[in-house]
């Protein structure tokens, strides 16, 4: 069930010309980035695993924005566009529905990471980095993904709008990735530092910055970094959990 | 109780400060073709999304197939609803859509005949299958709608306006298959605006108002409540003039001759219209038609729930 449930959103949201755009709008993205990096007379005096580092959050920011709009509509629609009630009015199980849901949108994950691949691959070249850089971006990468669309679709439950849905997981991404706008002296506050060590997006990229700037390349070396990153999919499952509590409550059809 | 395809006890839902059901009670047996009537607002798709285990009760109790209103995954396998939205995928096909429902039901991955052919062509879309719903009529989208609800040949169906949006053809053409299928013996509650069409195909009909049953019963139980008289429309190939009136002259009313068609309404109950039936079979002129009246529902619905949101 929860196959035919999968292949049928991989039809609706990822092998469509919107699911195409969205590669090619990622790869475009990444073939700027890529170009200026190796072209340009200032990018290149930095340090190649600077550049990897830069390259490597284009990727990662580039992926957050994508997988969390296309998410926003991925469970929502069905409420939108009427079609909720014929699906739920077979026996497939609402659990069913939201994983297949979840697992389309990390299937736009992998293939915006596959096309990001040539790119890390060309990039890292002539360090010893390509394999720790594609391997890292992939499980960073898959681990704050997979908390993100599980906290989205969560919030897809409770909105059954994709517009409502959209603009509250904007402002979620908006707020983790403020930090990189705080000054150097906010940034030092107590507040800021509490906010770091459990903000999913500075622990990615605190964690690339220690594999590619510090060549701290074992997980052990970096396991500070992902615990709060399956501390942020853990608390968004539970969010999820409570949502599909309220959902039920209010009944699979809501009245309009 | 026990031989009820679908019980209902003291249902409520209200949404906000509105009683969408109030105190709904409902016996529906098997293989009857149950009719439900109400005014816009009456509550009838609440009732029909609380039946197929969509939206929970505030209160009350429902039995459909044996099966409470919180168990949505075991009612599915017995029901089949052609739901008042009309959502579809329309990227799909109608062969693709049939067939990712016949998945989600288990039925594709089982040993038996694949049922979406069949299907297809008993609602008439054969030649159609492989275009995209995006491209069909509202009409068409009605029809795949119920093959969808007949995927999993259900021993109960529950349909919300099912003939909405199809011509005349297609009015017959559905109706005609809904009653193939009771006579399979599948348990058909239908709710309709279309009054001809619910006495026409339905044993017993009950009519809500405002959440609240106002009735429920044959054709003849809802006349009595209405304070009304039978009336049946009978239609003869010939002139209405030749017609035996007799001591029956009173009772024929609303009288329409279209070429060698005559059409009138006999106001009396079943064994008068009978009588007056041998009286022109004797005198050789043909029955065309022979119906209870539909405008005759019309009143007892228009009276019924005018009592009911009165009261």
């Amino acid at each position: 069930m929860v196959n035919t449930l999968w292949l049928k959103e991989i039809r609706a949201q990822v092998y469509t010309w919107k699911g195409t755009l969205w590669l090619l709008i990622a790869a475009l993205l990444f073939s700027f980035a890529s170009y200026l990096m190796l072209t340009d007379k200032e990018l290149s005096l930095l340090d190649q695993t600077e550049l990897l580092w830069m390259l490597s959050k284009i990727i990662l920011g580039t992926a957050f924005l994508i997988v969390s709009i296309d998410a926003s509509s991925i469970l929502a629609a069905e409420f939108e566009h009427e079609t909720a009630e014929s699906l739920f009015l077979s026996p497939v199980k609402l659990n069913a529905v939201l994983f297949a849901k979840w697992l389309a949108s990390l299937t736009l994950w992998l293939a915006l990471f596959a096309v990001a691949v040539p790119y890390m691959v060309v990039t890292s070249s002539g360090t010893r980095l390509a394999f720790p850089f594609l391997g890292y971006v992939l499980l960073l990468g898959t681990l704050g993904i997979a908390g993100m669309t599980l906290l989205i679709l969560g919030i897809s439950l409770l909105f059954r709008s994709s517009k409502n849905t959209l603009t509250t997981s904007l402002v979620i991404l908006l707020a983790l990735s403020a930090p990189g706008l705080f000054s150097s002296t906010l940034k030092a506050s107590g507040l800021a530092q509490i906010f770091a060590r459990f903000n999913p997006l500075d622990n990615i990229f605190e964690a690339l910055d220690n594999v590619l700037v510090d060549y701290q390349l074992s997980l052990l070396q970096n396991g500070r970094y992902l615990w709060p990153l399956l501390l942020f999919g853990a608390a968004a499952f539970a969010f999820l959990f409570v949502s599909v509590r309220a959902f039920r409550r209010q009944g699979y059809i809501k009245h309009e | 109780m026990a031989d009820a395809a679908i019980a209902v006890k003291k249902l409520c839902k209200s949404y906000g400060e509105v009683k969408a059901v109030d105190g709904l009670e409902l016996n529906v047996q098997k293989g009857e073709f149950f009719g439900f009537l109400g005014p816009n607002g009456a509550g009838k798709t609440t009732t029909i999304r609380m039946l197929a285990g969509l939206i929970p009760p505030d209160r009350g109790e429902i039995a459909i197939g044996g099966f409470g209103a919180r168990e949505r995954e075991k009612i599915s396998r017995l029901i089949g609803v052609v739901p008042e939205s009309r959502g579809f995928y329309d990227w799909m096909t109608a062969n693709e859509y049939l067939s990712f429902f016949a998945s989600l039901y288990g039925l594709r991955s089982s040993r038996g005949a694949n049922p979406v052919p069949a299907l297809l062509d008993q609602v008439g879309l054969k030649g159609r299958q492989h275009s995209a719903i995006g491209t069909y009529s509202r009409g068409m989208r009605q029809r795949l709608g119920l093959a969808r609800a007949l995927l999993n040949s259900p021993q109960i169906l529950l349909l919300d306006e099912p003939t909405l949006g199809l011509d005349p053809q297609g009015q017959e053409d559905i109706q005609n298959l809904l009653r193939a299928l009771n006579r399979s013996g599948v348990t058909i509650f239908l709710s309709s605006h279309l009054l001809h069409e619910v006495s026409d195909l339905c044993s017993r009909i009950a009519i809500i108002a405002k959440g609240r049953l106002v009735v429920q019963g044959t054709l003849r139980d809802l006349q009595q409540k209405a304070d009304l008289k039978e009336a049946y429309a009978i239609k003869i190939r010939g002139a209405l003039a030749d017609i035996p009136r007799g001591e029956f002259a009173s009772r024929i009313t609303r009288e329409e001759q279209a070429m060698e068609v005559g059409e009138f309404v006999f106001e009396g109950d079943l064994a008068g219209a009978n009588a007056l039936i041998d009286r022109m079979h004797q005198q050789g002129i043909p029955v065309l038609e022979f119906r209870p009246d539909r405008d005759n529902l019309t009143e007892i619905f228009l009276s019924l729930t005018q009592a009911g949101s009165d009261g």
